[in-house]
């Protein structure tokens, strides 16, 4: 029986293994987009990018080899495990006001002052040591330039000789000797020069941290790219007023769709998929020009209305399926016992129907939030939010971090209500339970 | 005082479905009716009806000469205990005694009171302030029990109330309610499609079929008095043996004629057919009213197909020329398959029926007498 | 109906407002609008197939009922609720040549500094391999749902029954689970057909316009990009809307399904 048992356990395994791979998946880009949305332009732009965002930022400061009064700022790389230059100046205000932007750390003047201080302290006691070094950088960044150029030289007169240069062979092999001996010669120089760095740094500089604003992302998100809080806002009023308009028609009549029975509500059922079939964009589009006709574009009461129309027909599936799931007995035992028949609406059916209510409408904001499609076309200056995120996303690939921050900002609330009602959205799908 | 009288009262759906036809009742104060009967009956339809969850398409209803008929179920003074209870899952126990209590506007320490004794009365007093959904079904069935007795209606409805609990909860709940009724002395209408649950029960049975009326009266008078064959076979199990017969009138007596036997009718017997001019007649006896006999007296005489011993008493089942009878004997002696038994008829207690139309042919009128 | 109707109307006139066919000519001509309607097929033959068979397969698995599935569940349910931009920015910060797939690569020891994959180059049948990839992504959790919900509403005794005739359990899968399914598979497969071909803002977020031509995208490029153009757009925009509308009759035809009433 040992046999089955071992069968069993490796099923289990790779079972678990299974799941746990595609949770990885599911999980992996979130974090990332995550991650990246916090991450610094420093962080971000450089290769390869961390794995987490860090929350300070290692400065040194160093005196500048070019003038007296020039000082070096530079920061720590996790991904390259060494410093990284970034700024060059007299001027300490703009070192910080440069820094702040590359790496969202905003150095407080006075200590940096106080560092600079220490600096020169620092320099006065091992001053000797450090342009004893310096020099011999100078001299050794020098070697390296001339080495690098006599490898190029070499390589460049060994491709000419091609293979069929049977007598120039030997010649070739020659020069792969020196070339490679000239490599050799060129990491130990490099090696040295990282060596001297470091030691540089040890007695040369004074390093502080600085904590990180994490979401400065999200600050210059909202500065940078135009019209977003006004979109932001524009979106939660569209998604509010679809979810008022969604419910306050979609509700009533899922309540009679669930207690009445009516001539043609197969036929209702029927083209409530059926306008689910047609093609959102192409509704679109004639839509701007009746909008227009009616004023309305452009303006997010126009954007809601067109959302509307297609969220009505799932809200009235939800919303019936809610009503139907509370008993008429209930109603009833109500109207038997004192209640007109509002009366047993707002006593017992109301109360029992909220959690559904509330989680259709949590659902609907959802999808009027999301909604980039139809807004892209149905908006021309007054843009919601998800179009902005697009536009950026679009129009300026390249700050990454930025992006991220819109996205995230975007993604948030539907992350957390569907937290909130994922049971709702199983069992309006076909009753899961777990 | 709380007299209700339904006159005429008849509920049709769409243009050709009438759930209730006709329906004609007077229920005395105090009393404890059953309507009975199988599904789709109209039990349930007319018990709606006089609740006011049902619109009345023809006839009209009146609770102490008072025409309820239009008026909305709150303002009727009756209150119902549901199949499914239909308690009100998103309040306490105590809530939902209250409520009806509530929408009277009774005064705090009333409703108090009142539901709180009326919590004792059933058994639930410690439930008081737990929900539903923690509560046993028997346990959710005594809170409905105790909002419908709260309100101290005029009229209790009760839909098959036990029919949701198990069988052992079920016979011990009808004592209960028999003893509440007892109690508080309200007008009762009870239905249910289960006949000893009836007989139990009822002070009247109202027995329904197809939505009309088949017969009102007693237990015993629906029992042995049957007004058709329809009746007959529902009321009591076994159910009552059918045998189709022949009439023959042979030098001024009557006989029946059965393939397997023929049967004389006594002056008595043959009274009951004198206006009966038809050549046949359905028979029916019920099973305790056959006896086991020795050959003189019996009337045929027949293997026996299946022997049913039940403890307190045997049923014992022949082929009678392809139809099965049933007849219920005490339990000693015990009888075998196959074995030959003399049977012969409790002849008061036979019930004759028109073949054509089912019904009952000159009822008796003093069945007491032994 | 109504803005349908005058978005018919309208694809049929030109600039002077007569009748004309000028419009759907010009898109006939369009180079573009052949490799948009081949990129489109490829895109859904191949999208709703893959994705199928993973929804189908988690779909299962969830179902088995092990420890954490509810956790799980609610994990699979994420991608589907992200807004499309939110999934737009997240793909292309990855997918970038110094992007997040190619750190992680990197560090994970299976390429090296110069090896980094150019994941957004490449034919454009490796890009449309890559967008399915990526909607597969945010799609999978949606059908494994509508699965779901058909195999948690099966009869447990049918396919019990299957195991005590002698079935293996694959065989008991195909013979007895998946034609009971059929309603759930049929919701599933049209709903996503009727949405695959309509595809295209995740290839505009990722790869920009006329990268990868596909219908709906065109009909974007044609309303948002080229302003004047917007009769064209229309025209394509029944085109669009006709051709799906053909796909789901045949779709329905072929699966016998008329009667469909959704619980």
């Amino acid at each position: 029986m040992g046999k089955k048992k071992l069968k069993k356990i490796t099923t289990t395994t790779l079972f678990y293994l299974a799941v746990a791979f595609i949770a990885v998946v599911i999980l992996l880009p979130i974090y990332f987009l995550f991650s990246i949305s916090l991450m610094s332009d420093q962080e971000a732009y450089n290769w390869p990018i961390p794995m987490a965002p860090s929350f300070v930022n290692k400065f040194i400061i160093m005196k500048s080899t070019e003038s007296e009064d020039k000082y070096v700022l530079s920061v720590y790389s996790k991904t390259r495990d060494e410093y990284i230059t970034i700024y060059e100046s007299a001027d300490l205000d703009d070192m910080i006001s440069f820094a702040e932007r590359k790496t969202n750390s905003r150095i407080p003047k006075d200590l940096l002052l106080q560092k600079i201080k220490e600096l020169e302290d620092v320099y006065r006691k091992n001053e000797s040591e450090i342009k004893a070094a310096e020099e011999e950088l100078k001299g050794l960044n020098e070697r390296l330039r001339s080495l690098n150029s006599q490898i190029r030289k070499y390589r460049k007169k060994m491709e000419k000789i091609t293979p069929e240069m049977t007598e120039l062979q030997e010649l070739k092999k020659s020069l792969e000797e020196r070339v490679n001996e000239l490599e050799r010669q060129k990491d130990d120089v490099e090696r040295r020069i990282s060596e001297l760095t470091r030691r540089l740094i040890s007695i040369g500089s004074v390093s502080f941290t600085v904590p990180k604003n994490l979401f400065a992302n999200y600050i210059t998100f909202f500065k940078v790219t135009s019209d977003s809080i006004p979109a932001l806002i524009r979106s939660i009023e569209v998604a509010l007023a679809t979810i008022g308009i969604s419910l306050g028609i979609g509700g009533p009549a899922g309540y009679a769709f669930a207690r009445y029975f009516f001539k043609g509500k197969n036929l209702l059922k029927l083209s409530v998929l059926f306008v689910r079939m047609f093609p959102g964009v192409s509704i679109a589009m004639p839509m701007v020009i009746i909008l227009a006709k009616m004023g309305f574009y452009d303006r997010p009461i126009g954007l809601s209305l067109v959302y509307s129309v297609g969220q009505i027909a799932m809200t009235i599936w939800i919303t019936a399926s809610i009503f139907m799931g509370i008993p008429i007995e209930l109603e009833e035992a109500a109207q038997i016992f004192g209640c007109s028949k509002w009366g047993a609406f707002f006593h017992v059916t109301l109360p029992l129907a909220l959690p559904g209510l509330a989680a259709s409408a949590m659902y609907a904001f959802i999808g009027s939030w999301s909604e980039t499609a139809q807004a892209i076309i149905l908006t021309q200056f007054h843009p919601t939010f998800p179009v902005v995120v697009y536009q950026t996303l679009v129009g300026a690939k390249g700050l990454v971090n930025l992006v991220a921050a819109g996205g995230v900002t975007m993604a948030l609330p539907a992350i957390l209500f569907t937290i909130i009602i994922r049971r709702y959205i199983l069992q309006m799908w076909g009753g899961i339970t777990i | 005082m709380a007299v209700l009288e339904l006159i005429n009262l008849s509920k049709r759906y769409g243009k050709r479905v009438w759930g209730a036809r006709n329906i004609n009742l007077k229920v005395n104060d105090k009393e404890f009716i059953v309507l009975l009967g199988p599904s789709g009956c109209g039990k349930t339809t007319t018990l709606r009806m006089i609740a006011g969850l049902e619109e009345v398409t023809e006839g009209r209803i009146l609770l102490d000469g008072v025409d309820i008929t239009d008026m909305p179920p709150r303002k009727r003074n009756v209150s119902m205990v549901f199949q499914n209870y239909a308690v009100w899952p998103h309040m306490t126990v105590y809530e939902n005694i209250a409520f009806p209590l509530k929408m009277k506007k009774m005064s705090k320490e009333e409703i108090d009171r009142t539901v709180k004794d009326v919590a004792k009365l059933v058994n639930i007093y410690e439930f008081l302030d737990r929900y539903p959904r923690q509560l046993s079904g028997g346990q959710r069935q005594r809170v409905a029990l105790a909002r419908a007795i709260a309100v101290k209606p005029k009229i209790f409805l009760m839909d098959e109330p036990l029919s949701n609990l198990d069988a052992k909860l079920r016979v011990r709940m009808r004592t209960e309610l028999k003893a509440i009724h007892h109690k508080t002395e309200a007008t009762t209408i009870f239905v249910t499609h289960d006949q000893s649950e009836a007989m139990s029960m009822a002070d009247r049975i109202v027995v329904m079929r197809n939505g009309r009326v088949e017969q009102i009266g007693t237990t015993d008078e629906v029992y042995y008095n049957c007004a058709n064959v329809f009746v007959a076979g529902f009321i009591g199990t076994p159910p009552t043996n059918f045998l189709e017969m022949e009439i023959k009138r042979e030098r001024g007596k009557l006989y029946l004629i059965h393939p397997l036997f023929r049967f004389e009718l006594d002056d008595e017997l043959a009274y009951q057919l004198k206006d009966y001019n038809k050549d046949k007649v359905i028979m029916g006896v019920r099973p305790e009213s056959m006896m086991i006999t020795n050959e003189k007296e019996g009337v045929f005489t027949q293997e026996i197909l299946v022997v049913e011993p039940q403890g307190s008493h045997q049923i014992i089942a022949l082929d009678l020329n392809g139809k099965i009878i049933k007849i219920v004997a005490p339990s000693f002696p015990r009888y075998r398959e196959n074995e030959k038994i003399h049977v012969a008829f409790d002849k008061r207690r036979i019930m004759f029926f028109d073949i054509d139309t089912e019904q009952r042919i000159n009822p008796f009128k003093d069945f007491h007498k032994e | 109906m109504g803005p349908v109707i005058t978005a018919v109307i309208l694809s049929f006139r030109d600039e002077a407002g007569n009748f004309t066919l000028a419009n759907y000519l010009y898109i006939f001509k369009d180079p573009y609008f052949l490799k948009a309607v081949i990129n489109t097929g490829i895109f859904v033959a191949i999208s709703v197939t893959l994705e199928f068979v993973v929804a189908f397969s988690l779909a299962l698995l969830i179902n088995k009922r092990f420890r954490g599935a509810g956790a799980f569940l609610s994990l699979a349910l994420i991608p589907m609720t992200l807004p499309p931009v939110a999934v737009g920015a997240m793909w292309s910060s990855g997918f970038a040549v110094h992007g997040w797939m190619n750190s992680l690569l990197y560090r994970l020891g299976f390429i090296t500094e110069g090896e980094k994959i150019v994941f957004l180059g490449g034919t454009e049948f490796q890009s449309l391999m890559l967008i399915i990839l990526i909607d597969a992504w945010q799609v999978i959790p949606f059908m494994m749902i509508i699965l779901l919900a058909g195999l948690q509403n099966l009869p447990k005794e049918s396919i019990e029954a299957g195991y005590i005739f002698g079935a293996t359990r694959f065989t008991v899968l195909r013979k007895i689970t998946m034609p009971m399914m059929k309603p759930s598979i049929q919701t599933a497969l049209i709903l996503r057909i009727i949405s695959a071909l309509q595809v295209w803002l995740i290839i505009v977020m990722i790869y920009g316009y006329r990268r990868i031509p596909v219908l709906v995208e065109e009909v974007v490029f044609y309303e948002e990009v080229l302003l004047n153009f917007y009769r064209v757009a229309l025209a394509y925009s029944v085109i669009v809307s006709v051709i799906v509308s053909i796909v789901a009759v045949i779709y329905l035809k072929v699966s016998g399904a008329f009667e469909k009433a959704p619980e």
